[in-house]
Formats: C-alpha cells, sequence, structure tokens
C-alpha cells in the first residue's frame, strides 16, 4: 500500500472541502420591489369594542423575504395596542393575525404591515387607518 | 488490540441547535465480530432569537436534543464491515416557557468501510498501526415537515428527519503501543437539497483521542481523552436560487472525556463533550454539551 500517497490525499481532499466558497444569491436589495397587499381591514373601517380585527395582507418580493412585523397604533398618542412578527424562508408571506378590539374611547388607529427583507435594516412599509368605537 | 476508532456525520442548524443526523462510531470492538447494540445521545444548546422589531429584547431558547439509536456491525471477511443506523429522535424546543415537542424515526444510515491498513499479527515491533475509511448513505425516512410549516419558528433542524439523501464518508487512523493509543478520525457529509429546496450544511467532523488499556481479568476498561473538532457550512433555505441561510454552520471545538469497558461479550460506553471554542451560527447558537452511553453485546 502506497502509505504517504493516502494520507497525503485524504488530507488534500479535506482541505479543498473545507476552503470551498458556497454560492449565494448576490442580487441588489430593492425594497421598493417589495408589493404588500392589505385585504383587511379596509381603509377607514369602523370596529367596535369587542370585534376581532383580521389582518390579512400577502407580501411578495423577487427574492428571500426574512419575514413581517403587523403593529396597530393609536395616532394621537403613539402607543402600540397591538404587535406581532413572522419570520420566512420564502419569496411570499401569507399574513394572517388577529387582534381583539378593547379600547373603551373612538379611536383612530394605524395598521403598519412590515415587510423585513434582511438583517441590515432593509423593509418597506404598508399603512391604512381604520376606527374603534366602543 | 480490542478497539478501532471511528466517527461520522454531524449536524446543522438554524437559529437552534444541532439536528437530524448526528451519528458516532466511537470506540469499536473486536474488529472480525458482528455487534448489535442501542446507543442514547443527549445534546443541548442555547440560542437567541433576535426579535424583528426593535422594541423587544432578544428572547433565550433552549433546545434539547435526545436520540436512541439501535445500531449494528456486520463483519464480510477480514476486511470490509457494514454498519447500520436506526435512530428514533425526540427533540424539544423550550421558548418562554412553552415546550414544543418533536419526535420520530429519525434518518436511517448504512455505511461499508474497508480496512485500508493493519499491522500485521506477524510483526512484533511493539508499534501497532490501522487505517480504515468508508462511504454511506444516508436515506431519508424520517418525519420531515418542510420550511413551509415552519416559517414562524424557523428551525428545519428541530425534525426527526432531514429530508434529503446525504452521503457521508470517514477516515480513521490509530496508532498504538503496549497499553496506550491514540485515534485520529475524519468524517465528512455531503449533503443533498430537500424535497422543498432546503440544504442543510455539508459538515466535517474531527476527533484527536489518546487511550489507554486497562485489563482485569476478562474486564476490560478504555479511558479516553481527546478533542472534537466540527465544522459546518452554511445551510441554504433555497438552494436553486442560492439562498444562504449565514445564520447557520460555524466551528466547535469541544474537549471530550469517555470510558468504555467490556466483559465478555457485553461493552458499555459513556462519553461527554464539553466546547472549548466555539464560532457557530453568528454567535446565536451555543453548543453547552453533549452525553453519549452505550451498550452493545458482541455476537
Amino acid at each position: 500500500m502506497n502509505w504517504n500517497r493516502t494520507i497525503s490525499l485524504t488530507i488534500t481532499t479535506i482541505m479543498m472541502l473545507l476552503s470551498a466558497c458556497q454560492k449565494k444569491a448576490d442580487t441588489e436589495v430593492k425594497p421598493d420591489d417589495v408589493t404588500i397587499s392589505i385585504a383587511s381591514p379596509a381603509s377607514k373601517q369602523i370596529f367596535h369594542k369587542g370585534d376581532t380585527v383580521k389582518v390579512n395582507a400577502d407580501v411578495a418580493y423577487t427574492e428571500q423575504l426574512h419575514g413581517y412585523i403587523v403593529t396597530i397604533t393609536n395616532t394621537a398618542n403613539g402607543v402600540v395596542v397591538f404587535e406581532t412578527e413572522g419570520h420566512s424562508h420564502s419569496d411570499h408571506m401569507a399574513i394572517n393575525e388577529t387582534w381583539v378590539d378593547t379600547l373603551n374611547t373612538s379611536t383612530e388607529l394605524e395598521l403598519t404591515v412590515t415587510a423585513v427583507i434582511d438583517h441590515d435594516e432593509n423593509l418597506k412599509n404598508a399603512k391604512l387607518i381604520f376606527n374603534c368605537q366602543p | 488490540m480490542l478497539l478501532i476508532a471511528g466517527t461520522f456525520v454531524a449536524s446543522a442548524c438554524d437559529i437552534c441547535g444541532a439536528s437530524a443526523g448526528n451519528q458516532n462510531l466511537g470506540l469499536l470492538p473486536q474488529m472480525n465480530r458482528h455487534f448489535a447494540g442501542i446507543q442514547y445521545q443527549y445534546n443541548t444548546f442555547g440560542s437567541v432569537y433576535r426579535y424583528l422589531s426593535d422594541s423587544k429584547p432578544d428572547r433565550h431558547d433552549e433546545q434539547h436534543y435526545r436520540t436512541v439509536q439501535l445500531w449494528g456491525r456486520y463483519c464480510i471477511g477480514d476486511n470490509w464491515q457494514l454498519f447500520a443506523f436506526v435512530p428514533y429522535r425526540s427533540n424539544v424546543h423550550i421558548s418562554d416557557n412553552t415546550y414544543t415537542y418533536t419526535n420520530g424515526i429519525g434518518d436511517i444510515s448504512l455505511l461499508v468501510n474497508r480496512i485500508i491498513y493493519s499491522t500485521p499479527q506477524c510483526i512484533d515491533s511493539g508499534w501497532r498501526h490501522r487505517l480504515q475509511g468508508g462511504v454511506g448513505i444516508k436515506a431519508p425516512t424520517g418525519k420531515y415537515i418542510g420550511t413551509s410549516e415552519l416559517q414562524k419558528s424557523g428551525v428545519p433542524n428541530m425534525q426527526p428527519g432531514t429530508g434529503s439523501w446525504d452521503v457521508p464518508i470517514n477516515l480513521n487512523y490509530t496508532i498504538s503501543k503496549n497499553a496506550y493509543g491514540i485515534n485520529v478520525d475524519a468524517s465528512y457529509s455531503f449533503t443533498t437539497v430537500s424535497k422543498d429546496g432546503y440544504k442543510f450544511g455539508n459538515k466535517l467532523n474531527s476527533q484527536l483521542s489518546a487511550f489507554y488499556h486497562i485489563q482485569k481479568g476478562k474486564l476490560f476498561l478504555f479511558p479516553q481523552i481527546g478533542f472534537r473538532y466540527e465544522y459546518s457550512l452554511h445551510d441554504y433555505d433555497n438552494y436553486a436560487r442560492r439562498w444562504l441561510n449565514t445564520q447557520t454552520g460555524g466551528h466547535i471545538l469541544s474537549a471530550t472525556v469517555g470510558v468504555q469497558l467490556y466483559l465478555k461479550s457485553v461493552g458499555v460506553q459513556m462519553s461527554y463533550q464539553k466546547p472549548v471554542y466555539q464560532k457557530y451560527a453568528q454567535g446565536f447558537v451555543t453548543p453547552v454539551g453533549r452525553f453519549d452511553s452505550g451498550i452493545l453485546f458482541l455476537l
């Protein structure tokens, strides 16, 4: 057996495997190319205390998305009344979240759906206003 | 020499610990006898989940991986050996006091090894060498629901199976003199793409072990100590589109300590690994330690 040759070949193979580059999609990040379609709630829609506000939205992009954030904010004082998020491994996200209206006063609320593209704070927002009445 | 060492295949991660695909041969008993046995492996990781929203602090999770595995060796002539592994995996992900369990049959593996060189018995210099290597196949027999069902949790490696056919290769060399010995072991796993496009990173698993042989009558004792180095490439969330997940893969260097004992045809093994250096998953995943044990019966 060629002892030295076997060991040399093995070490060389391992080093090649370790040093091999991994191919990676190298496309320019374009937040403006992200599309966010909010199906629910409708703009200016009115809800009453105890109602369930269904947030349904679709997010699409040409490359991989990292996740989404759904935020509902009181426009009068900036208080966030609801916030949730989801993770993604895809170029498409179907968002289905719910929030139960517990507010005791008439309130104008802003829904923000944020599509997060990557870890480098590349994102895109879509917003609409709806109202809650006791 | 009663024992010869070997290891094969490792693991992978996506903001949680290691995975569905973790085999260890360890130190093996008499080279020319069949055996069957059962192993238990317990592996723990900590991880940091960074919320997308800046308003929330990082969440600290835990992952515990338990595997009970049937395995055996069938010797074909003096130089060929066939190994088979049938794992059952039980994993739990702990997050905010919520326990998420996944369990089921894992991926079944077959491995064919050849003894490339072994010091002939007629040579009595005191030094003994053994070199063996092999190749195998890991079939996607384990439960794997794919990444589409896991978008919110983002932890495909919590599943019992990987959903892919993989090819592990291994090579190990042992040198010994009298009661002392050193084993150097290296294995590499070539992974393929699962049906939903996810690809776990290829993995290198290597180990340097020093061992000592104690014999008391019919009892053979093998204490051992050493280091293990594991290196995993990044996973691909979608290999066809080259979506590289840079929050996976990395290096782990662990100190290892273990012991094996054999009495007649029964062998018992225990070992523990403690990471001493790690650069893994961009720091979001921290291996805590790993415990292995097993019993086997020489046939």
